[in-house]
């Protein structure tokens, strides 16, 4: 099974106003401890170049503004079956707007693996693991 | 912004099944051990043990030795503590760019008002 680890926090913010926070690649690059190239669309190349140096690629997986944006995303000196997703869901609550993070690491995550265990959203899952070729998995 | 290699999932995976954390209890309570001293406080079968010994062993969470007729099996934690390493470190990373998302957007108001 895949390693994940996942995050809330209830921001006292609009949803409008989070989901450019999370998306203008000016704003994410203030917060993200990495400069930050992104292209917000499906597809679309990202980079991410660390305050130490370090480098990440990355692809857009999921654009469903205001509320979904998900992404691959691998160390540049890495192939991309190496990437792990990172997906956030940003929810209108009382007061503002919860956001969550889940980072999902692919590293043995093998074709019998039941897609609704790795994340809640079991579609966009299977949609993910049936681009990779069975066997080049870790 | 550094991640520690991932190691494979194997480990949680492996941990999923309640019968092999009775085991990996049983072997951490009691050291080395054979199948057939396990299996005795096990509802289940010797082989079972094997078993689910064996899934634990495929990731690397036991090793086997020969000792006499039998194979003594040990716990070895490090997957385990690479596996909690590994959730510490990327989780450790949202935590702060959460925070510093809130810093940033609580920023932005003060500037606007």
């Amino acid at each position: 099974m895949a390693h994940q680890i996942r995050r809330r926090v209830s921001l006292p913010f609009p949803l409008q106003e989070v989901w450019q926070a999370v998306t203008d690649p000016e704003a994410i690059s203030e917060w993200f401890g990495a400069r930050v190239r992104f292209e917000l669309r499906v597809g679309g190349r990202a980079s991410f170049e660390g305050d130490d140096g370090e480098r990440l690629e990355g692809r857009v997986e999921v654009v469903d503004a205001p509320r979904r944006l998900a992404f691959l995303w691998w160390p540049a000196d890495a192939a991309e079956r190496a990437a792990n997703f990172v997906e956030f869901v940003l929810e209108e609550v009382d007061g503002g707007t919860d956001v969550t993070v889940v980072e999902t690491s692919q590293a043995g995550a093998g074709p019998t693996l039941p897609a609704a265990s790795v994340v809640p959203s079991g579609e966009r899952r299977i949609g993910f693991l049936a681009r990779v070729p069975a066997g080049t998995r870790a | 912004m550094s991640r520690p290699s991932d190691p494979t999932g194997r480990v949680f995976d492996a941990l999923a099944d309640p019968t092999r954390r009775r085991v990996v209890r049983a072997l951490a309570e009691s050291g080395p051990s054979s199948a057939t001293e396990l299996a005795a406080g096990f509802p289940v079968t010797r082989q079972a043990v094997v078993k689910h010994l064996q899934a634990l062993r495929e990731a690397g969470l036991v090793e086997a030795e020969p000792r006499g007729r039998e194979r003594r099996y040990r716990l070895t934690l490090a997957p385990l503590a690479d596996a909690t390493a590994w959730m510490d470190e990327v989780g450790g990373r949202w935590d702060e760019r959460l925070a510093s998302l809130e810093r940033l957007l609580h920023r932005r108001h003060a500037r606007d008002q």
